[in-house]
């Protein structure tokens, strides 16, 4: 009986067409087990990044309100996710939009965000302490000499790009500080 | 008819189907992302008008791509609170906005509290924009979304109240009797 099955559907099929099947089930099989290893968040936790505290005191502001609206980053479906109290709040808080400030873990969600977004070239950037920053897309994509949907976004030397290069530069928080709150003014 | 191996034929019946799946993306009616959430918007109740769907994202349908004339360059629906705290369509209120390139412009909310302002008419629109409805300035720019309805959303379930939630800023909302004799109301 199981014989004339597997008979039945060779002639309805054909050995090549099992064949196909066959690869096809051993490739879906071999996706669904590699999904089921990927790195968790504890193994995502240690990345090279400039400091978080300039970025989470000044930088974050800005890209909060220029990049983050929920139009735009402030979407869940949209590569550097920017949380902020203004657009996107973060799902395991109870926030809602134009609600409370900015919290910790939105702040700490940014950096992330923006720390991995090329993280080969961020690193780059924190070996050389910022002087290959003009390689960053995050950088490019804002000046719009990548392809971005949203345009371009600041001019070079101007201040929303000395806050981003600021801090990819190093600069003391005190300058970049001073570079973002100028960017963020005309947004108000 | 020509015998085919079955092998051969699904090959090419697997072509066939990605050829038209290929030539469908470039189609309206095929792009998942505004499909989705044309597809998830209620019946229509009535007929079409101008007070037709108020706090639904207008451009999903008045545009491009929905193929719904006339196209917008931005629309949505103005909100008022009654004594109650109720929801009520917030009439004869001028809505003002500021694109990043020229002077601004302003449409006036009709009876369902719904404004538009054709592609047409603003074919030269510059995101981002800053928009003023009646008193009431956005706290935050628009990036690039012409809709007001896609981030100032309806009360749901999850968005009880003025629909605001950790993706929606809520209805867009006037203080009641905040009119403008521009647009038929009483003084401002």
């Amino acid at each position: 009986m199981r014989r004339n099955v597997r008979e039945r559907i060779r002639a309805a099929f054909g050995r090549r067409s099992l064949a196909a099947l066959g690869v096809l089930v051993t490739g879906l099989f071999g996706l669904g087990f590699g999904a089921s290893s990927c790195v968790g968040e504890a193994g995502l936790e240690a990345y090279a990044c400039p400091n978080p505290a300039v970025f989470t005191a000044s930088v974050s502001p800005y890209l909060e309100r220029r990049c983050g609206t929920l139009d735009c980053h402030g979407q869940p479906t949209r590569p550097m996710r920017i949380y902020g109290q203004l657009g996107l709040r973060h799902p395991v808080e109870n926030n809602v939009s134009g609600g409370v400030a900015t919290t910790q873990l939105e702040l700490e969600s940014n950096y992330a965000s923006v720390c991995n977004l090329d993280p080969a070239a961020m690193q780059q950037v924190v070996d050389d302490l910022g002087s290959t920053a003009d390689k960053l897309l995050l950088v490019n994509k804002a000046r719009g000499l990548e392809r971005h949907k949203g345009g371009k976004i600041v001019n070079e030397q101007d201040p929303g790009d000395l806050c981003i290069l600021g801090w990819l530069g190093f600069k003391d928080a005190a300058t970049v500080a001073a570079s973002c709150t100028a960017a963020i003014e005309p947004l108000k | 008819m020509v015998p085919v191996s079955s092998g051969r034929f699904f090959a090419a019946l697997s072509f066939a189907v990605a050829l038209s799946s290929l030539g469908a993306v470039g189609c309206n009616g095929n792009d998942p992302i505004p499909q989705e959430v044309i597809d998830g918007l209620p019946a229509e109740s009535g007929s079409p008008s101008a007070l037709h769907r108020p706090g639904q994202p207008c451009l999903s349908c008045h545009s491009t791509y929905g193929e719904a004339a006339p196209a917008f360059a931005i629309a949505g629906t103005v909100y008022k609170e009654t004594a109650m705290g109720a929801l009520a369509a917030a009439p004869n209120v001028k809505v003002e906005i500021f694109d990043s390139a020229g002077p601004s412009r302003f449409a006036c909310t009709n009876a369902a509290g719904n404004f538009y302002i054709e592609k047409d008419k603003w074919s030269d629109l510059t995101f981002p924009l800053k928009v003023r409805a009646g008193q009431r300035s956005m706290n935050s720019i628009i990036g690039r979304e012409g809709s007001c309805g896609a981030c100032h959303k309806l009360p749901s379930d999850d968005r009880p109240g003025n629909g605001a939630g950790h993706d929606s800023a809520g209805v867009v909302l006037v203080d009641d009797g905040d009119t403008d004799p521009i647009c038929g109301g009483g003084a401002p």
